[in-house]
């Protein structure tokens, strides 16, 4: 048999894909305003040499611009703003199937960086998100401003997601504290944008391997069934029909036994890199990131007293973590009697950009009181310290 | 220096279980080396801990270097000096033969052992391709294990719990049921679980005279590896080499379980007990020798007695589910009129006996102290009633499309379905009603209890399967084993009934 008969038939399916080409929209606010923009009244919409400046000073709110004459569906868009605030805005699109004035909100934070910032949203991930939106905009809390440098809208070819999928099911996880109770493991995205940002929320949005390989084997075993019901058990059509379900079933299982595998491996990898392999102040283990590097330097000064505070961040395990590490020396936190925190001598603060040191030397959580005066005597980074008390506390 | 304080902390209550199971199988060794060390390890360092415990809360000795090696030695020396007199009154009784050949009216049998492994012509690929499979895992294991004992601590659990109970062990060399300084919860919180799991910790930091997080967590990894034995020995005896590298093969491969051997939870502590049992019930009913059955009746008590002594769901999920699997068993061997009446009073009392001497000091210790009975939450909590829909999509979520089993559960569930009358009847019947029965039990306290957050935020569910993984494990090997012998075989076919052969010398059951 020719193979060219295959061959043809294989390029003739394949064409639609490779016709399918990338398709990009850019408007950028940095020459003009392009498209037409309608603002709410309270809003001041400028178009200056950086970009749109938008801002809100009375009240939200909001500017919308139409996409009818955006000539593809729109999968992923991208911003590029400029922002010297944190800012909290709101992403608005209109679906065709909703009334006029009916729009869908997607909060954005704006972070506070110098120079250009830009975020990237893979649309689809959200079930409200209509491709084909008539209307986009934006809309500002009271008191907010940032500037719009440009929106990039994109549609990706079929073979650009087909070679996304295939990514992003080698894509791995990090090694998280809920791993020890569940693993995603391998999701689809559908396009490059999707596939980097696969695993940064939670849950991840995606289809599960596992219902491609069920889909793929359910009927397979119900036609293996069905033939070997029909034609007899000991026929070479049930046995033939028996040995594909099982060669496929076992395929897929090494399958997923290989990238659940790699992914393990990959935990490991990067145990290795980032923390076994450092020097110990340069250790990050995880998402605790640097802490045991902190515990490790702050626990000899720490255990020469009989308690000492701490303060971290909420939620995360550290004051449990340190607790653990320094028994019977105990940690006492900011929730803790007063007067039993005054007699402490020393304070770990980790991760809490909200501890500061007064003109007086006195360490604040926020505006609570914790001890003081006193010195940092080791900084490891902007929002962690360990404080030392030199004089008698003063609570103001 | 961890591995040599590891080594020396489980050596005399591994020696100990060694003893004890030799003791309970008695003249006829019914266990391959393998199976009796890996066993001896799992339920002798358990049943050290709880003389220990018994021990330390009598009031005879504290929990200090002392009084863990005096209760060793003590255990070990009376089981030692147990199984040599038997042995000195056995060698002056009679000469050594089965004791089945003398009782039962039945010629000895052994357990059937297949040559086939996979289908005929592709045998030698399929065992190539185990073996690679096998040094895949292998290289996972010992990468993941590396890396474990090399990093701090990570998970909850291990930092307010398993590791921080063993250290207020170590550092008071008392049982302490409540962090010092703290206000002690009504219902004892995590001081409510059994402690074995922190004693163990406490007994290897007091070895080496410092709290070592690469040796107390070591042991995790340890009780993962006697399960993988363990299974590996049974299914081995059972259906032979092959299968038993494929069930080696299936358990090394699950994600999740790998990532529990490698983190210092109590669940694979447990489920290595409950694998003990199911391993033990399988093999005393596939043996119609009631000798041997007895014996593996016996070991399958044993092991059963201690769950409550592993975890809180030890004693009100699975110790009820595996003793009525147990129940069933002797019914079973009984009816068949493989177990004598004797044998049937024997087997229920050893059970009874060995039963109330764990559980009832347990349970007085937990009413003396106020401890709730529940894991997450306390039993009055447990059984009021909130249906929660929700959670049955995240348990579908867990067991199906997450990366937790590979493709485990619904290989299992089409296997118990396409197998159903080989599953749902004796041998396996006991195995099959007792994973149904706990499993059916945890679904429903995950829907229709406050549980249901547990499921619905995946924190409790898939822990409760870990603690089935070795049911699980048994029952798929076997009956993939019988659908690739036979898909469709009679099941009164007499190759398909338990085999009944006169044992040969090779019989791989040891004689000493």
């Amino acid at each position: 048999m020719s193979l060219r008969p295959i061959a043809l038939g294989i390029i003739l399916l394949l064409s639609p894909t490779v016709s399918s080409a990338k398709q990009v929209t850019v408007l950028d606010f940095r020459q003009g305003i392009p498209g037409i923009w309608e603002q709410g009244p309270c809003l001041s919409a400028q178009q200056t040499p950086e970009g749109f400046a938008l801002a809100a000073t009375t009240e939200r709110c909001s500017i919308l611009h139409t996409t009818r004459d955006l000539r593809h569906p729109i999968e992923t868009l991208s911003l590029t703003v400029i922002s010297p605030a944190r800012t909290e805005i709101v992403f608005l699109w209109h679906r065709r199937d909703a009334p006029r004035g009916h729009m869908v909100e997607l909060p954005l934070v704006l972070q506070s960086i110098d120079g250009p910032q830009t975020i990237v949203l893979n649309l689809p991930r959200y079930p409200q998100w209509d491709p084909t939106t008539d209307r986009i905009g934006f809309a500002l809390p009271k008191n907010s401003s940032f500037i719009l440098q440009n929106i990039t809208f994109t549609r990706w070819s079929l073979w650009e997601k087909a070679a996304a999928a295939f990514r992003s099911f080698w894509t791995f996880d990090t090694f998280r504290p809920y791993a020890i109770n569940f693993l995603w493991g391998p999701i689809i995205g559908w396009n490059p944008v999707w596939q980097e940002q696969l695993f940064t929320s939670i849950p991840p949005v995606g289809w599960s391997v596992s219902r491609v390989f069920l889909s793929l084997l359910l009927p397979l075993g119900v036609l293996c069934l069905f033939f070997c019901f029909r034609r007899g058990w000991k026929t070479s059509t049930c046995r033939s029909a028996s040995v594909l379900f099982g060669t496929m079933f076992v395929g897929f299982w090494l399958l997923f036994d290989v990238r659940m595998g790699l992914e393990l491996l990959s935990y490991v990898k990067t145990d290795w890199e980032t923390f076994l392999l450092k020097p110990p102040s340069e250790r990050r283990f995880r998402v605790f990131e640097n802490f045991n590097a902190i515990a490790e330097e702050s626990i000899p000064l720490l255990i020469t007293s009989p308690k000492y505070g701490f303060v971290g961040p909420r939620g995360a395990p550290f004051g449990s973590l340190m607790r653990y590490f320094t028994y019977p020396i105990r940690p006492l936190s900011p929730s803790d009697p007063e007067e039993q925190r005054s007699r402490l001598r020393h304070w770990l603060v980790a991760f809490r950009d909200d501890a500061r040191i007064s003109p007086r030397g006195e360490l604040f959580l926020g505006d609570i009181f914790l001890a003081g005066p006193g010195i940092i005597v080791q900084r490891f980074g902007k929002d962690a310290f360990l404080f030392e008390v030199t004089g008698s506390a003063t609570s103001p | 220096m961890s591995l040599l304080f590891l080594t020396l902390g489980v050596a005399l209550p591994t020696i100990s279980g060694w003893l004890l199971l030799r003791a309970i199988e008695g003249t006829i060794p019914v266990l391959s080396h393998l199976e009796r060390w890996a066993a001896g390890f799992i339920i002798g360092l358990t049943g050290t801990m709880y003389v220990t415990f018994l021990a330390h809360i009598l009031g005879f000795i504290r929990l200090d270097f002392w009084g863990f090696l005096a209760v060793q030695i003590t255990f070990a020396s009376l089981l030692a000096a147990s199984n040599l007199l038997r042995q000195r009154r056995h060698r002056r009784s009679e000469p050594f033969c089965s004791s089945a050949d003398q009782h039962s009216e039945k010629p000895v049998c052994t357990e059937r052992r297949p040559t086939r492994f996979g289908f005929v012509g592709q045998a030698s690929a399929a065992r190539f391709l185990l073996c690679v499979l096998l040094i895949w895992t292998s290289i996972k294991i010992i990468a993941a294990s590396a890396t474990f004992l090399l990093t701090p601590l990570y998970v909850d659990d291990a930092i307010d719990n398993w590791n921080m109970r063993g250290k207020l062990i170590f550092h008071h060399q008392e049982l302490v049921l409540g962090f010092p300084g703290d206000p002690q919860p009504t219902d004892g919180g995590t001081y409510a679980y059994p402690p074995t799991v922190s004693m163990t910790k406490a007994w290897l930091a007091i070895l080496a005279d410092s709290w070592s997080e690469p040796l107390v967590n070591s042991i995790h990894i340890v009780w993962y590896l006697a399960l993988l034995a363990l299974l590996f020995g049974t299914v081995r005896a059972t259906i032979g080499l092959w299968f038993g590298l494929l069930g080696l093969y299936i358990f090394g491969s699950l994600p999740l379980p790998l990532l529990h051997a490698t983190n210092p939870y109590a669940d694979m502590f447990l489920a290595a007990h409950i694998g003990a049992a199911a391993c033990f019930l399988l093999r005393a009913l596939r043996l119609p020798d009631s000798v041997r059955s007895l014996r593996f009746l016996l070991l399958a008590s044993l092991s059963i007695a201690l769950l409550p002594f592993t975890k809180n769901e030890g004693l009100v999920l699975y110790f009820p589910a595996l003793a009525l699997a147990l129940a069933l068993a002797i019914f079973s061997l009984a009816r068949q009129s493989i177990l004598h009446r004797r044998d049937v009073i024997r087997a229920s009392l050893f059970m009874l006996v060995i039963t109330s001497s764990v559980l009832l000091p347990w349970l007085f210790f937990k009413w003396m102290h106020g401890f709730s009975f529940g894991n997450a939450k306390g039993l009055p909590n447990i059984l009021e009633f909130s249906w929660n829909p929700m959670s049955l999509r995240a348990i579908v979520s867990n067991t199906i499309f997450e990366g937790n089993w590979l493709l485990l559960f619904p290989l299992f569930a089409s296997l118990l379905l396409w197998q159903w009358r080989r599953a749902f009847t004796f041998p396996l019947l006991p195995l099959s009603v007792s994973f149904l029965l706990a499993y059916v039990l945890q679904i429903a306290l995950f829907t229709f209890t406050p549980l249901a957050t547990e499921a619905i935020k995946q924190t409790g569910y898939a822990r409760g399967v870990i603690h089935l993984i070795p049911l699980v494990i048994l029952l798929t090997v076997l009956l993939l084993h019988e659908t690739l012998q036979n898909p469709r075989r009679d099941p009164h076919d007499p190759l398909y009934s338990t085999p009944c052969l006169p044992t040969p010398r090779s019989s791989g059951i040891s004689r000493k």
